[in-house]
């Protein structure tokens, strides 16, 4: 094993392929963090510029484009309220409270030291034990779906909303969302209202951009707040030594549950970051500052993000199961030079495999100064006078809600969750919910009612193994002990 | 307060609707008890019972502060360019279509400058230039997003002008 890691740095560090990673990693992160313009888009179109390329090089820009995609869409959160991807969303909604308390530099910080120390942990993770880890993804029925996703849902309760009452109905919004489109399992259709666009579902990215960054130029404009720019250049600071040792519990803990939740297919590194967060909150002796802007609430999202993009990596490379998008695309560049994901990779091809795991060590490893580059520009331009910046961001938004499915339908659906998320914001309604809820959703649905199918109704089936039941007590413990904690102590308090 | 009571009960009424709505999915035997219509009535039951309780809470807090409530003249105007914020940007996405990016983004830009910021006029048109001329290099050359190009003669002026 050792002179296949020997081999695989030799292979990765040929100045030609490290030229790759570099602009792989540049690449990712520039369409991960503009909104409208995703990884997989990225992806999807660098395939193409790898026919001429050998497969490691091929593979070694794939790699590098999908890991620091994943990091990049919280760049645009954090300075913009704008999450350039569902993964980012998380990480938002402390990031951009940092920034807007003038600490986006230590915000932008924290995102890369945790995304790169994540996306690291679940590489080497995914070398040492990717066999076994995909073991372990195997044993994942339905019901172990359906608890996962309660457990990510569970952390609607500690988001650092003062109405919790409002945070569940946000929530339940979400997931009513997800519903509308073709039900896959019976093939009706669901609240289409006769109309074409709402067949194929509505997609949480026009969601995303619509509540995050339309209602917010929207809200700009009802407050006339920062009409002039904001002066603050920001700059990512990575995080002191001790800040990362008050860190270290959090982030180690983030490492584990993105990597973990990354091998199981289909469920990806929004989840992750969603039950990271709310693992850190549960854990937290000051569960109450999350949503304030602490680097907690953006250190463990972006942890769990980068841990478990690689952690995909481990069912495509063990099983040939692509665990998301991304992989999916990757699956497709395999085959396309003649490889074969599976088992026989790590025997046939075991250079090729540890040149993907170098790989994206390095590609995680650049994003430390690539983003800083990319963030010292890409920062400016919050300083433009909000009447250029304000329909600039509206253009940006309605050309790239249309980019995804070239389809005008998306941007109506934009515009409607623009104004909802406008008298949400404006009466207290939390928005962050809703995208758990739509990203949730379908996971939630999906193995809730495969389970109960297949148990014959019996609802008892989704907490019938023990890490079923174990996950489903991890959530109603998540659910409830804020509101236990804030009972105790109005009793400590008056008593 | 007002408000709060309204959008509670805005949502109260529209759940109230969809659940009628789900309701009429039950048509098919084969799934027994968790058909189309068994997530979302679970959803859309939470989120009436939610929503009602909710209206309650605002209607009482609304009786307490009665009087109180102080309103402020800067708000209504602030809330005015909202809305015209919002009808702009529904007019933009309507007539993207018909007229196409090149012709009908100029005017929303400026609109929206206007309604911003009357004061800067100079600004307009390097703003105009600059932000067409950034989402056309994205979004039509390096991602080959084929921009709306309108229909009939304004078909005609985007592809004239390169689109």
């Amino acid at each position: 094993m050792f002179s296949y890691w020997t081999q695989g740095l030799i292979n990765a560090t040929e100045p030609y392929n490290l030229l790759i990673i570099v602009i792989g990693s540049s690449l990712g992160i520039m369409a991960g963090a503009i909104p409208g313009i995703s990884g997989t888009m990225a992806l999807a179109l660098a395939v193409p510029l790898t026919y001429v390329m050998n497969p490691i090089t091929a593979l070694l820009l794939l790699v590098s484009i999908y890991a620091s995609s994943v990091y990049a869409g919280s760049v645009s959160g954090i300075l913009f309220r704008t999450p350039g991807a569902p993964e980012g969303v998380a990480a938002t909604l402390d990031g951009h409270v940092m920034a807007k308390k003038g600490f986006a530099g230590e915000a932008l910080g924290v995102d890369i030291f945790s995304s790169v120390t994540g996306g690291i942990f679940g590489t080497i993770m995914l070398a040492l034990i990717a066999p076994q880890l995909a073991k372990v993804a195997l044993e994942f029925g339905p019901s172990e779906y359906f608890a996962l996703a309660v457990l990510g849902l569970s952390v609607v309760s500690s988001l650092g909303t003062k109405n919790e009452l409002k945070a569940l109905i946000s929530v339940l919004m979400g997931l009513f969302v997800a519903t509308v489109g073709i039900d896959k399992i019976s093939g009706f259709n669901r609240f289409t209202f006769g109309t074409t666009t709402l067949l194929g579902g509505i997609d949480f990215i026009p969601v995303i951009i619509g509540l995050f960054a339309v209602a917010e130029v929207l809200n700009r404009i009802r407050e006339m707040r920062g009409m002039e720019g904001i002066r603050a250049r920001a700059k990512a600071k990575l995080p002191s030594l001790k800040v990362i040792n008050r860190l270290k519990g959090l982030l180690l803990r983030s490492w584990f549950i993105g990597t973990f939740i990354g091998i199981l297919p289909g469920v990806g590194a929004t989840t992750a970051a969603f039950v990271s967060l709310s693992e850190a909150v549960r854990w937290s002796k000051h569960p109450e500052k999350f949503g304030t802007g602490i680097p907690e609430g953006v250190a463990a999202p972006e942890a769990a993000n980068n841990a478990a993009c690689s952690g995909a990596m481990v069912p495509l490379l063990t099983l040939g199961i692509p665990g998301s998008a991304g992989t999916a695309i990757m699956l497709g560049a395999f085959l396309i030079h003649g490889l074969r994901p599976g088992p026989l990779l790590f025997l046939q091809q075991p250079k090729l495999v540890y040149s993907i795991f170098v790989g994206m060590l390095l590609a995680n490893l650049s994003i430390i100064i690539l983003a800083k580059l990319f963030i010292r520009y890409f920062s400016k331009v919050i300083e433009l006078p909000y009447n250029i910046l304000g329909p600039g961001i509206i253009i940006f938004c309605v050309v790239g809600t249309f980019a995804i499915r070239n389809n005008f339908g998306d941007i109506w659906i934009m515009v409607f969750f623009a104004i909802i998320g406008f008298f949400m914001e404006r009466y207290g309604y939390p928005l962050a919910p809703i995208i758990l809820g739509v990203v949730l959703g379908p996971i939630a649905e999906e193995n809730l009612r495969q389970a109960m199918i297949i148990s014959d109704n019996d609802p008892m089936v989704l907490v019938s193994t023990p890490l079923s039941a174990a996950l489903i007590i991890l959530s109603l413990i998540s659910l409830f002990f804020p509101q236990l904690r804030k009972l105790r102590r109005r009793r400590e308090e008056s008593g | 307060m007002l408000g709060e009571t309204i959008m509670s009960l805005f949502i109260f009424v529209a759940t109230c609707y969809l659940y009628y709505e789900a309701a009429q999915l039950r048509v098919f035997r084969a799934y027994k008890e968790v058909g189309p219509d068994f997530w979302p009535k679970i959803v859309l039951f939470c989120l009436i019972v939610l929503s009602a309780l909710l209206t309650v809470f605002n209607v009482l807090k609304w009786r307490r502060s009665r009087g109180r409530e102080m309103v402020i003249e800067e708000k209504e105007e602030h809330l005015k360019k909202v809305f015209i914020a919002v009808l702009l940007t529904v007019g933009y996405v309507y007539f993207l279509k018909p007229l196409g990016f090149i012709v009908a983004s100029p005017l929303f830009i400026i609109g929206i400058m206007f309604l911003i910021m009357p004061e800067r006029k100079r600004t307009i048109p390097f703003t105009v230039l600059g932000i067409m001329f950034i989402i056309y290099i994205i979004f039509d050359q390096l991602l080959f997003v084929p921009l709306p190009k309108g229909f009939g003669v304004f078909h005609d002026i985007s592809i004239f002008l390169g689109l």
